[in-house]
């Protein structure tokens, strides 16, 4: 049952239009719209918001400003952030004011009558600018390993370079969005479109004065996340909570799309420095990177994201010596945040750049100075934080795609079609992903879980974790059923409520399958012991005992001698089935609990962050792609030819939804280091806050040719089902889409090392031929 | 003249007629505040991502109503009338599904789901289509079919898998399951009455004759003529303008043809750009070509050929090839019509060469004589929807190896689409050599004047200008010596 690629618990739901998301849910009668004022510069100082005259347009209710609020600060790591500025503008677009009223049209009109004062001042805008003035939000500790000034002075080769990552607009379908209903003592009931349901439940408390206990946040389903509702949708879920509080009716608050890209932070940008040592075979020696990191405004996740740079600088590739320094930076921009990959995508960026520059300064193919560099599985296999990559697929891995993708072959077809010179140029490169799996922050690697069995044998389920379309619903369902014999119809998993699942982490870090399964499975295995433990009672009872209740089962029991399939429960030495709404039945009437609720935590994980070293992760998942491009030199457009992916996802709990987190991931890289573009001009406003503005890719751009493989029959020890994470570790492999444009304009570069930066736009693309001429 | 203060319309099985504020909505609000079907999704509200997608269905002259997709968001009500809207929710349920509901849940096609009804409806609309024509959906039908849908979760391949695997059959048509003769009827009759609904400030007319249509123009010089909607409908979502006295011609039948003469094709004003795409693919092929990437099945469905020339825009891809192909523009006024050449047509960034009473009817294309060699390029950042970056047409005629006829025009280089006239004159007669391009290149540079915005830079502009020169010349002639 667990391995079946059943379909997700929501798919019905979604095809018919009947999932609901928060915005889809009914008005109630007297609701209130929540609209935010933002700021229409990126610095300065706020002198005064007046709504004086947004008050008298009818349908407005109230406004709200800074002062308003009981508590005004909050953040993730540090509460360094205002949910309203009080006095410093902090960047573009921030919340200054919030006006609540009955209709759209009264906030439209509202709106033109804020009073707003403003001291403008100069923006900080590139991280330039933030080192030139020491602007740091955090600088993490060193990651160093062996000599490396001497490992570079040994080196006949070396090569300095700097890159640039831009950043990336998380674009989810659905804007971030809240309803708060206030309830009758004192108590706030929201929904809220947020990955981080115990975070935000605080942040609204803390806004309003209440204790955590008066706040209820609940999450159906995200109409997408993908970090950028890790942290970011608690303000604005605070914000309605507030407006709810203070008008004592529900306050609905749904940004518009544009609203939201220029309200909300967004993948960091990244400038990397670098020096690298290397031998004539290309084998690395040697390298020293700094990393800086645009944080925008804020602290939010800066740090962790900083730090997951710096653990995935080495990509699957050794280096004996190396020295890995990082400082995220405050600019005036959106407070950049968590999105899929967490800084290390950005970070295993640098080494397969790196690795395309040796190619070139040595004139070989890059996918051998891979394989020459690549962790191997007996020596050479310990990171440079001192985490042992075992077992480790990846030799495995390059060789295996490397011969199904035909990779010789095509390389030299490319290297011939290259040469007849007719306005198209095409690259081909080998990337790989080595993603640690748990969250850096190790008290977040916990989770819970409550299993309701009711009378009729049907079970609902209610955990930490957020459907944001990932699947985890799905399998937390497919959990319950494989371990109590259910069918998924036989499972309903409850919306995400802090009132049932309290203190939970976030659904991040790839880890929401891991945790939260891991926790159902601790209280599916408790209930189903006690559901053998009355089968057992039963069948060894003698007649004279009939009547008298049954007792809780004994420790030392275990209810390894009983099947759970197809609602019946099976004791295989005696070969008696029971059905299983009879022994639930009994169970009830024998009072014994059929409700049962559990604590995960991850084991062995552990990272000293003063010596910097340990095990920060639970496991690695890997994989590997090669990946074909055509650039068009008229234009500089390039499309994605064919894209082989080889992901090692342990055993898949559910084939058919790991599947889809590959190929999503996949594009979604794609686009970031393609065409997603984010444009802000010399005031730090930004341009592209649309779709028509900011392109993500559409059913297009996926690669024409895309073969997608999992290694089948691996086993993870690490999991108890032997599935590894996925939704991040495939994001990594879209760096291949870059690397082989990088490749395809190799071809004309002469002696020049090819200058790119991320996105590789049509425009970089084509400016950087030009430089050729 | 029969005339109703009222629309009539159908989502679905219901029947509604609107007379009040709600002519104004959006159609996306209009279903989901107004009458609770919430499967339909507002993302970005500029018909740019496709969650909103519908089915509308209008009735032809024969009466028989084709389904295509639109995006809800930026159709207003009152464009509705006499019209069959099929959302999500119509399309099946769980107990009653439709072929492209099953296949998606088998073929991991949703995700998070807020695109998912947006798919659904756009993929029933292809799968109708090839109901109706018996056809089988290969991946590149489906992609096309989808261009206009953004999914963030899926990478699309499930999607795709999806489309490519429906199991269909007449019994699945959208057509037989919601209309009858008599509902085909009532919906025909709507479309032959003009309407005119005052609301406060706004007033609302969808004439049914031109002359109907000149007299309001007279009359209110200001009344704002709307044809899909496509744009000004953005605009109004984006609280940059407002509904006031609008003028829709969708119900005057004789501007919906494509009228092939001789020697020239005339578009009438609410000929779609998706009706191009399929009724002109014989005699413009390189046009069709672009109008492929021009934008998204939805907005190519309401977008019309005239709305996009009179929208003015300076990056507009159809006008650099209607300034090569010397296109003149028709307009008439109740005191008589005028021809306009398409380059005597706009006189500076969005201004135009309009007298206030003057309704362009449509636009005079000359078919290509047998020697002139056409070529259309666009450069954007995405290759499919997307705002171009540069466009160019170019005509060329050669003999004996010199150039006897040039045209160029580009886009995106200026305040409006430009034509080197100035440029072209100098090159008859010049010999076709790689030094005569190249010369040309830097000449062309020297005449323009691009910006730098968010789409591309000043120089990016520039060298896109010259490349396409040289590719231009390099296709036709070959390669150049």
């Amino acid at each position: 049952m667990i391995k079946k690629s059943t379909p997700h618990e929501s798919a019905w739901g979604h095809v018919t239009g009947q999932s609901e998301y928060v915005d889809d849910r009914p008005f109630q009668r007297g609701e209130l719209l929540v609209g935010v004022i933002g700021s229409p510069t990126a610095a300065g100082e706020l002198l005064k918001i007046d709504f004086t005259e947004a008050l008298k347009v009818p349908g407005i209710v109230n406004c709200f400003s800074a002062k308003d609020l009981a508590h005004n600060r909050w953040g993730s790591i540090f509460h360094d952030q205002p949910l309203l500025v009080e006095r410093e503008i902090s960047h573009y677009q921030e919340p200054l004011g919030i006006m609540v009223g009955e209709t759209e049209e009264a906030l439209r009109l509202a709106r033109k009558k804020v009073q707003i004062q403003i001291a403008e001042k100069k923006p900080v805008l590139t991280i330039d600018e933030a080192r030139e003035k020491q602007m740091f939000l955090y600088r993490a500790t060193d990651l160093h390993r062996g000599n490396v000034t001497e490992g570079l002075s040994q080196g006949p080769h070396r090569l300095k370079g700097k890159l640039r990552i831009d950043g990336q607009e998380h674009f989810y379908l659905e804007s971030q969005a809240a309803i708060a209903y206030p309830l009758d003592g004192d108590r706030l009931e929201v929904h809220s479109s947020t990955q981080h349901p115990t975070e935000t439940q605080h942040i609204i408390a803390e806004a309003v004065g209440l204790p955590y206990s008066k706040v209820v946040c609940t999450v159906k389903r995200l109409g997408g996340g993908f970090g950028g509702k890790e942290s970011q949708a608690a303000p604005f879920a605070a914000l309605a909570g507030f407006a709810a509080m203070k008008t004592k009716r529900p306050c609905r608050l749904v940004l518009t799309k544009d609203e939201d890209m220029v309200m909300t932070g967004k993948r960091h940008p990244f400038e990397i420095h670098y020096e690298v040592g290397f031998d004539d075979q290309g084998k690395i020696l040697a390298l020293r990177v700094e990393l800086y990191s645009d944080g925008g405004a804020y602290v939010d996740l800066s740090p962790s994201i900083l730090e997951r740079a710096m653990f995935h600088i080495d990509g699957a590739y050794y280096i004996p010596h190396i020295l890995v320094q990082g400082v995220s930076c405050k600019t005036n921009t959106h407070s950049n945040t968590a999105f899929r990959g967490f800084g290390g995508p950005q970070g295993t960026f640098v080494i397969e750049s790196i690795i395309e520059d040796i190619g070139q300064t040595l004139q070989k193919d890059p996918a051998a100075i891979r394989l020459l560099n690549c962790y191997g599985k007996s020596d050479h296999n310990v990171t440079h934080y001192g985490q042992k990559v075992q077992p480790n697929p990846l030799p495995d891995l390059f060789s295996e795609i490397l011969s199904s993708s035909d990779y010789k072959k095509r390389r030299a077809e490319i290297t011939k079609f290259n040469q007849e010179q007719n306005g198209r140029l095409r690259g081909l490169s080998c990337t790989a992903t080595k993603f640690g799996i748990a969250f850096t922050a190790k008290f977040l690697n916990q989770g819970n879980a409550l299993v309701h069995i009711h009378r009729d044998a049907t079970v609902q389920v209610s955990t930490g974790a957020i459907e944001m379309g990932q699947g985890v619903y799905t399998k937390v369902a497919q959990t319950v059923c494989q371990i109590l014999g259910l069918e998924m119809t036989n499972v309903q998993v409850m919306p995400t409520s802090t009132d049932k699942n309290a203190n939970t982490s976030p659904t991040a870090a790839s880890s929401g399958a891991d945790i939260n399964c891991g926790a159902t499975k601790i209280a599916c295995e408790a209930l189903k012991k006690r559901l053998a433990w009355v089968c057992h009672q039963l069948e060894n009872q003698n007649p004279s005992a009939v009547g008298q209740e049954m007792s809780p089962p004994p420790i030392e029991f275990t209810a390894d001698q009983y099947r759970f399939q197809n609602q019946t429960i099976e004791n295989l030495k005696t070969g008696k089935i029971f059905r299983l709404p009879e022994i639930v039945e009994k169970a009830y009437l024998n009072r014994l609990s059929l409700s049962e609720y559990a604590h995960y935590r991850t084991e062995g994980i552990g990272f000293d962050k003063q010596k910097a070293i340990g095990t920060p992760f639970k496991y690695f998942t890997n994989g590997v792609a090669v990946t074909e491009v055509e650039v068009d030199e008229c234009t500089g457009q390039s499309k994605v030819i064919r894209t082989d992916i080889l992901m090692d996802l342990g055993r898949p709990q559910n084939p058919g939804i790991d599947r889809g987190q590959v190929v999503g991931a996949f594009v979604q890289a794609q686009g970031w280091v393609t065409t997603e573009y984010l444009h802000y001009d010399e005031k730090g406003i930004l341009y592209s806050h649309s779709p028509t503005t900011y392109k993500i890719p559409n059913i297009q751009d996926t690669p024409r040719d895309l073969r997608v493989h999992l290694l089948e029959n691996e086993y993870n020890s690490e999991t108890f089902n032997g599935a590894k994470a996925v939704g991040e570790p495939p994001f990594l492999l879209g760096i291949s889409v870059w690397t082989a444009i990088k490749n395809a304009l190799a071809h004309r570069a002469k002696s020049n090392i090819v200058s790119l930066k991320s996105p590789a736009t049509a425009e970089r693309v084509l400016m950087e031929l030009q430089r050729y001429e | 003249m029969r005339t109703q203060a009222s629309i009539l319309f159908y989502y679905n099985d219901t029947r509604v007629e609107v007379s009040d504020h709600r002519l104004l909505m959006p159609l996306a609000e209009f279903l989901r505040r107004e009458v609770l079907l919430s499967g339909t999704k507002i993302v970005c509200s500029e018909g740019d991502c496709g969650a909103c997608t519908v089915l509308v269905g209008y009735p032809e002259p024969n009466g028989k109503i084709n389904y295509q997709s639109v995006n809800s968001c930026i159709l207003p009500v009152f464009l509705l009338n006499g019209a069959h809207v099929i959302t999500v929710e119509g399309v099946g349920t769980r107990e009653n599904p439709h072929p492209v509901q099953k296949s998606m849940v088998e073929h991991f096609g949703s995700q998070c789901g807020y695109c998912t009804p947006g798919f659904i409806t756009a993929m029933a609309g292809l799968a109708e289509q090839a109901i109706e024509e018996k056809k089988s959906i290969d991946a590149k039908k489906a992609c096309h079919a989808l261009t206009g849908n953004l999914c963030r979760c899926t990478g699309y391949e499930g999607i795709i898998q999806a489309a490519t695997n429906l199991k269909l059959s007449p019994e699945h048509s959208l057509r037989k399951k919601y209309l009858n003769p008599s509902r085909d009827q009532e919906l025909s009759q709507a479309r032959q009455k003009s309407v005119n609904i005052e609301l406060d400030t706004i007033s609302i007319h969808l004439p049914v004759n031109l002359t109907e249509a000149l007299e309001l123009k007279k009359k209110h010089p200001d009344i704002r003529l709307v044809s899909g909607a496509t744009d000004l409908s953005v605009l109004v979502n984006k609280g940059k303008q407002a509904y006031q006295k609008v003028l829709s011609l969708q119900q005057v039948q004789e501007l919906h043809q494509i009228q092939k003469n001789k020697e020239t094709v005339v578009v009438g004003s609410q000929v779609t750009i998706d009706q191009i795409e399929n009724e002109l693919v014989d005699v413009y092929p390189e046009f069709v070509r672009l109008l492929h990437i021009f934008a998204s099945p939805q907005i190519k469905h309401r977008a019309t050929l005239v709305g996009n020339v009179v929208n003015a825009s300076p990056i507009a891809d159809t006008i650099p090839f209607l300034m090569v192909t010397e296109a003149v523009i028709c307009v008439e006024g109740l005191s008589g019509k005028r021809k306009i050449p398409i380059c005597d047509f706009y006189l500076g960034y969005k201004k135009l060469n309009l007298n206030p009473d003057e309704i362009v009817t449509g636009i005079e294309i000359p078919k290509l004589q047998e020697d002139q060699k056409l070529r259309l390029y666009k450069a954007s950042q995405r290759k499919d929807l997307d705002i171009s970056s540069v466009t160019f047409a170019g005509i060329l005629e050669t003999q004996d190896k010199k150039i006897s006829n040039l045209r160029l025009a580009f886009g995106g280089v200026g305040p409006t689409v430009i034509r080197l006239n100035q440029v072209e004159k100098k090159y008859i007669g010049q010999a076709l050599t790689k030094e005569t391009v190249q010369r040309l290149g830097e000449e062309v540079s020297g005449s323009i004047n691009p910006l730098s915005d968010l789409r591309a830079s000043k120089e990016y502009r520039y060298l896109l200008v010259k490349n396409f020169i040289h590719k231009f010349f390099d296709e036709i002639s070959g390669g150049l010596a």
